[in-house]
């Protein structure tokens, strides 16, 4: 690589103003009627997670209050500050280190502990989904790797990490014969779902009580897809959103280079999640940063990222630890501040209506903590600019649960339990 | 909302008691990772002694041992206690003659976790300090006593289980008899959960609505490729094609590179006269560039799904003859070139970017010179495109351009990155491509360059070759019956449910199946399609889905037919096969049958199934390339596609162990193992060539043996980019030992290698090891690791670290083992393995046992793992031996 320019890692920041410029025809006057319906004004929910969490030295402000001197790994976040707020000590109480813990940010029990009521492991996104997503294409959206997206049933949620299938499946129409095709396809697979139960029922009069458990699946699951057919079918018909694919090929006018290879196409996947909340694809985006021990192609890293999150506090090892997790800061940070720039339907900017969590089940990554979690809510519907710290009574913190309470209230789900939670944050955030 | 009274009889409990909701998750996930009950392990560990704490007595029948309420009486219930109740816990409260509840239980393991970190007991006045060793003992105690009640409240029976991936891929292959190698429409099912590294315990396996919908139209696309209903006997085609029909650039036309040049018979540069050739003088192992015919693509592939010939005309040239002196070449000194036939599934992959979804298809060694023609039998679908690269070649814009700008300077040009750089106002660039501007008048490098290169004459295409008509697919569920309206419906239902759900089936039970068919087409669907949908939804229904092992009110013995399957999926995972049916439909399988039959079936070739997923899973070798090595640092794990002969050197040695009958201690230390040319030269053996794995005798200078010694362990035991001891202790500790240590309690700072360099991963271990807490499980995890120092993150053998910071400085190998023995080197401590090759054999027993019935085995059946592996040592430790024990096991032929 001799003679090239060195690059900052905002490699590409192309795209500029991406989403404001996009016509949406019909969309404005279909989304006001619905929109006028609620008084809550909260309307959508995005969950940024990166799997080993973010190095707590820089994480966490030292001063609490509204004059918090904004952490190293966070500047980038700086203009951003009045829309969102810092926590410190907030706990998944019950689970356990390691690495399972990742996946357990947004419900904070582990698979192991719910063998027998598999329903608490659903996750708040998946909560939010069922009372946002009913009004899209799409109740949800897990884009990159996942693991912390959990169902009803207790299953982990698959995701989709190639933007040009998350392009496709939100902006490009099938042709009319695919569309005929897959008409009958809803059709006929439904009635092959009720064919298959008459074999599950008879099955079920025989079997011991584990095994009735994981039949229970199998009709959970005919259910959820004879739904999700329904869906289906009912937006067939509906026209997907028109839009160039600029995103994810590149501007013809000019020489920007759309790179998809990870990290890189990290801006993509924030530019798709945009695009997916403007245009009203879905309410609820989950989108997960993926660990493993990949060599990242910034200057100054030298060792993968799974080393270097086990850093055993040496400083150079925390300094490529921090070029990752700033850039991933960073990366945030043109997310909310497109939210911020684009409108939605009623001409507001769309973080106005949006709930946006970043953070992670994974406290600390050299002792695979699950304590003292980074999380960092932003976007509207609560009194932000604040870093809230809680006691730590011995080793237990605040139970996340309380945050997560507070934000299904925000959003009109008139619940006071959910996850490992105490009581709510209502206090702090309304 | 669980009783928390007797936690703090008596006390208020504040916001504490809110966060215990989800406590109970403590208890068995912190030992989830423990395969055995530990009395047994501690039993073992004694025996084992690479493990060995002392003994102390556990039930779980009981509560606190004595001296564990006596050291919490001495230091903990002053705090703790009736009097005061920091932080609401009290200790005073656990019962001595009878079981913890769960509570109690939870409140055990924060005592645990609080002792492990070393905060309690607190170093204060007024509370008595225990002695180290007095903790040790106390901690040991509940660790073991936590961990057997977690190992109490398993599942002794296996729970109904869904076929895997796997499985189910294999199942499909011989229910529909239809090609599963060329086209896996699987690709996209959520990753199967592993417990202990298997991925089918019948606990663990769920399934989603997703899933459900993926088998849905993954039935569609395998009954697709299936049926052939009105179709015509197709025609077989013969193309024929030399060197000028592929993709490359006549050597006239002035190619600017070396990359695929086309050398037309009688031109100027023909000087074999053996008509129109190709050269190919780059490739990558994984190709980003085919080199395809392609008028063949423009026809748009082949035209039928069906078997194809293909055979290709091609040799070696400048090989060794190719006149430069340079490193980059020096890797044919010691292999030949080699041609790799790959398959595009349809003509859009050939794309640069689409390299990961083609098929490789075959590697051939090619002769220098004279040419050879290499043939190959391959199913290819319809649009389908067969290619070639140079599998083992150099890059063009790495090696190449290296050789020529030491040798041909005058040839070299800007290249488009630098020409970009100058663009944008990259000094350095600008003057760059400046002083390279007076080379544009100059010969191209394709002119002047005759380093080592592919030539292909002829490839040569025929099919689709069908032996039978209609194939065998259709045969096996229709017959020759080609008119879909006419084929009897109920016998078909029944005929195909029999075999897809593994049992014997009554009519009534299947008759809604044909119902539905009728329904369909009186709704107006087709026959075809009518028949196609019947049979998805038997293929979705959960008695093909899930392994029914039937009743449990009838007792815990499988059914013949059960068994059979049990048997079928272990060996083969899939479903049985006519034979082994037929004996199933005769009545119970006693033992001379079940002992028969295993005989016959690990000798077919679908026994390959359990050779690959029982050591991928077993040895975890699934895992390679999750952390893949650095490609800077370890650029031969990429360009001589270790990963897969790895892979193969494992499975390869493990198929003949079975074949063989072979010693299963073979697996602990062994003076031969299988290589091919590439894995010899890795492993630093000379005089193998080719890419032909064959059995090879090692020397001691090879520091070879075992499954210790192969690159698969070695690679998948590291993080791709530095070693460490305690991943590879925790390996054989688990794998090869079955004594798997706890987990570290949560939040312990690790201390992590120094990757510098600067002090060795031993030294940075010992202050690891002089922490009290950590020094239990490490003295016993890191001695197997300090012996497999001498191999680097990909297997290779290193006598020095290479160091980045100082001077390379000695791998030390040596270490002790708890009880004492100690070892020099990993050859002494392979010699320490074996001397415990009973508890080995009890490992692998156990290991088989649990991939046999899909579920964790518990302290219950650890009497009768005993026994089988006293049987199998007593013939003599061979492989097939040990199998037969296990299918005749008590735990094999129950549910």
């Amino acid at each position: 690589m001799t003679g090239i320019p060195k690059i900052e890692f905002p490699r590409r920041d192309i795209l500029r103003g991406l989403g404001i410029a996009i016509a949406l025809p019909g969309f404005r006057s279909l989304r006001a009627e619905s929109e006028r319906q609620s008084t809550h004004p909260l309307k959508r929910f995005v969950c940024v997670s990166p799997n080993y969490g973010m190095n707590p030295g820089g994480f966490f402000p030292k001063e609490t209050g509204s004059d918090y001197e904004m952490p190293a790994l966070l500047t980038a976040l700086q203009p951003h500050r009045e829309s969102l707020s810092l926590f410190t000590n907030l706990d998944h109480p019950g689970v356990g280190g390691g690495h399972g813990c990742s996946n357990t940010f947004l419900n904070g029990v582990e698979l192991k502990s719910t063998k027998e009521n598999p329903q608490r492991l659903l996750s708040l996104d998946q909560r939010l989904a069922e009372h946002l997503g009913q009004t899209t294409r799409f109740q949800s959206m897990l884009l990159g790797s996942g693991g912390f997206s959990w169902s009803r049933a207790g299953i982990r949620l698959p995701t989709q990490s190639d933007p040009v299938r998350v392009f496709t499946n939100l902006f490009v129409d099938d042709a009319a014969k695919a569309k005929q095709q897959t008409r009958q396809f809803l059709n006929e697979d439904t009635s092959i779902l009720d064919v298959v139960q008459q074999d599950a029922k008879s099955l079920r009069l025989r079997l011991a009580k584990a095994d009735q458990q994981k039949l229970d699946q199998y009709f959970t699951s005919i259910r959820e897809v004879e739904r999700k057919l329904t869906r289906q079918a009912e937006w067939i018909d509906v026209r997907k959103p028109s839009i160039t694919d600029d995103v994810i090929r590149g501007r013809d006018d000019d020489d920007t280079i759309v790179d998809l290879q990870y990290p890189y196409n990290t801006s993509v996947m924030y530019d798709l999640m945009v695009l997916a909340l403007q245009t009203n694809s879905t309410n609820v985006i989950c989108y997960g940063h993926p660990g493993g021990n990949r060599l990242f192609p910034f200057d100054g890293i030298t060792l993968g990222y799974h080393s270097l999150t086990h850093h055993g506090k040496r400083p150079e090892l925390l300094k490529e630890l921090s070029i990752i997790e700033r850039f991933y800061a960073s990366q945030f940070a043109n997310f909310l501040g497109k939210l911020k720039e684009t409108e939605d339907s009623d001409g507001r900017p769309l973080l106005d209506s949006t709930a946006v969590l970043f953070g992670s089940g994974m406290g600390n990554a050299s002792s695979h903590s699950s304590r003292n979690l980074p999380v960092l809510l932003a976007g509207g519907g609560f009194q932000h600019g604040n870093h809230h710290r809680f006691e730590r009574h011995n080793r237990d913190g605040r139970p996340l649960g309380d945050l997560f309470v507070s934000i299904l209230q925000q959003f009109g789900i008139e619940q006071d339990q959910f996850s490992n939670n105490g009581s709510n944050l209502n206090h702090l955030l309304i | 909302m669980k009783n928390q009274a007797n936690r703090a009889q008596g006390t208020p409990l504040r916001h504490l008691s809110k966060n215990f909701r989800s406590r109970p998750a403590a208890a068995s996930s912190r030992f989830a990772a423990v395969v055995r009950a530990s009395l047994f392990i501690t039993v073992l560990q004694t025996q084992a002694a690479i493990a060995a704490p002392d003994p102390i007595a556990v039930s779980a029948a009981q509560g606190l041992a004595p001296h564990v309420q006596q050291y919490f009486k001495q230091h903990c219930h002053n705090c703790h206690g009736k009097q005061k109740q920091k932080a609401d816990r009290r200790l005073d409260t656990f019962p001595t003659g009878q079981p913890l509840d769960e509570d109690a239980r939870d409140l055990l393991e924060e005592a645990l976790d609080a002792m492990n970190r070393g905060e309690m007991p607190p170093r204060k006045d007024g509370i008595p300090a225990p002695s180290e060793q007095q903790t040790r003992k106390v901690i040991t105690w509940i660790t073991d006593y936590l961990d057997l009640i977690s190992n109490e409240q398993k599942s002794s029976t296996t729970v109904l289980r869904r076929l895997n991936r796997f499985e189910y891929v294999r199942t499909i292959r011989d229910l529909l008899g239809v090609d599963v190698d060329s086209f896996d429409p699987t690709g996209d099912f959520p990753p199967d959960a592993k417990i202990h590294g298997f991925d089918n315990n019948g606990e663990a396996l769920t399934l989603s609505d997703y899933q459900l919908q993926r088998y849905l139209e993954v039935a569609e696309s395998y009954l697709e490729q299936a049926c052939y209903f009105d179709r015509p006997t197709p025609e077989t085609s013969n193309w024929s094609y030399t060197g000028k029909d592929f993709n490359g650039v006549l050597s006239y036309q002035r190619a600017p590179v070396t990359w695929r040049l086309i050398i037309p018979s009688g031109s100027p540069a023909d000087h074999l006269k053996r008509g129109d050739y190709l050269e190919i003088g780059h490739g990558q192992p994984s190709e980003r560039h085919p080199n395809f015919v392609t008028s063949f693509v423009r026809e748009g592939g082949v035209p039928a799904d069906g078997w194809y010939q293909i055979k290709i005309k091609a040799a070696a040239a400048n090989r060794l003859n190719h006149g430069y002196e340079h490193a980059e070449f020096d890797r044919y000194l010691k292999e030949p070139l080699k041609l790799a036939l790959w398959i595009a599934p349809e003509a859009r992959l050939l794309n640069k970017n689409a390299a990961d979804q083609r098929r490789l298809a075959e590697v051939w060694d090619l002769p220098d010179g004279q040419p050879d023609v290499f043939t190959a039998r391959v199913w290819l679908r319809k649009g389908a495109v067969p290619f070639i690269s140079w599998a083992n070649g150099i890059s063009s814009k790495g090696n190449i351009r290296r050789v020529a700008e030491k040798h041909h300077p005058e040839v070299i040009r800007a290249t488009t990155t630098q020409l970009d750089a100058a663009q944008l106002g990259d000094p350095e660039a600008q003057a760059l491509v400046e002083k390279l501007k007076r080379n544009d008048k100059n010969p191209l490098l394709s002119e002047r360059y005759h380093g080592p290169r592919v030539r292909i004459w002829n490839m040569d295409i025929s099919g689709p070759i069908h032996e039978q008509w209609p194939p065998a697919s259709h045969q096996l569920l229709f017959g020759k019956q080609m008119d879909a309206s006419k084929v009897d419906l109920d016998k078909l239902v029944l005929r195909f449910t029999t075999r897809a759900f593994r049992q014997p089936v009554k009519p009534e039970e299947v008759k809604h199946y044909s119902q539905f068919i009728l329904d369909r087409i009186a709704a107006g669907n087709k026959p075809e399609r009518a028949i196609k949908m019947g049979l998805t939804a038997i293929l979705s229904s959960p008695r093909f889905l899930y392994l029914d092992e039937g009743d449990e009110q009838k007792g815990t013995a499988l059914a013949p037919h059960e068994l059979a399957a049990r048997l079928s999926y272990f060996l083969w995972s899939s479903m049985p096969d006519a034979l082994l049916t037929e004996k199933a439909n005769a009545g119970e399988l006693k033992e001379k049958e079940l002992t028969a039959e295993t005989q016959r079936m690990l000798a077919d070739p679908k026994a390959s199934a359990f050779i690959e997923h029982f050591t991928d899973h077993w040895l975890r070798i699934d895992t390679l390339g999750a952390m893949p090595p650095d490609p800077k640092a370890f650029e031969t794990y990429y360009k001589d596609r270790l990963e897969i002969f790895f892979k193969q050197e494992t499975r390869h040695f493990f198929a003949d162990l079975l074949k063989e009958n072979g010693s299963i201690l073979n697996l602990l230390d062994s003076d031969y193992s299988f290589l091919n040319g590439t894995l010899a030269q890795h492993y630093g053996v000379e005089g193998i060539t080719g890419e032909e794995f064959r059995k090879v005798k090692f020397k001691p200078e090879h520091h070879r043996g075992g499954l210790l010694g192969q690159g698969s362990v070695l690679t998948l035991t590291a993080n791709g980019i530095e070693t460490s001891p305690v991943v590879r202790g925790v390996w054989v500790m688990e794998n090869l030992l079955g004594t798997p240590p706890s987990p570290p309690p949560p939040d312990v700072e690790p201390l992590e290698p120094d990757t510098r360099g600067a002090v060795t991963i031993r030294e940075q271990l010992k202050k690891h090891r002089n922490v009290a807490a950590c020094a239990d499980c490490h003295d016993r995890i890191d001695p197997a690791g300090f012996a497999l120092e001498f191999y680097d993150p990909i297997g290779g053998y290193r006598s020095h670290y290479k160091s980045r910071a100082a001077r390379n400085p000695p791998v030390d190998g040596s270490g002790r083992l708890v009880s004492g023995e100690s070892f020099r080197n990993e050859r002494e401590f392979k010699e320490l393995l074996l001397a415990r090759k009973d508890r080995f054999t009890e490992t692998l027993a156990a290991k088989l046992l649990s991939y046999a019935t899909g579920r964790e085995l518990t302290f219950r059946d650890d009497a009768e793992i005993k026994r089988i592996a006293a049987n199998c040592a007593k013939q003599g430790y061979g492989l097939q031996d040990l199998i037969t024990e296990v299918v005749n096991s008590s735990i094999f032929k129950q549910r």
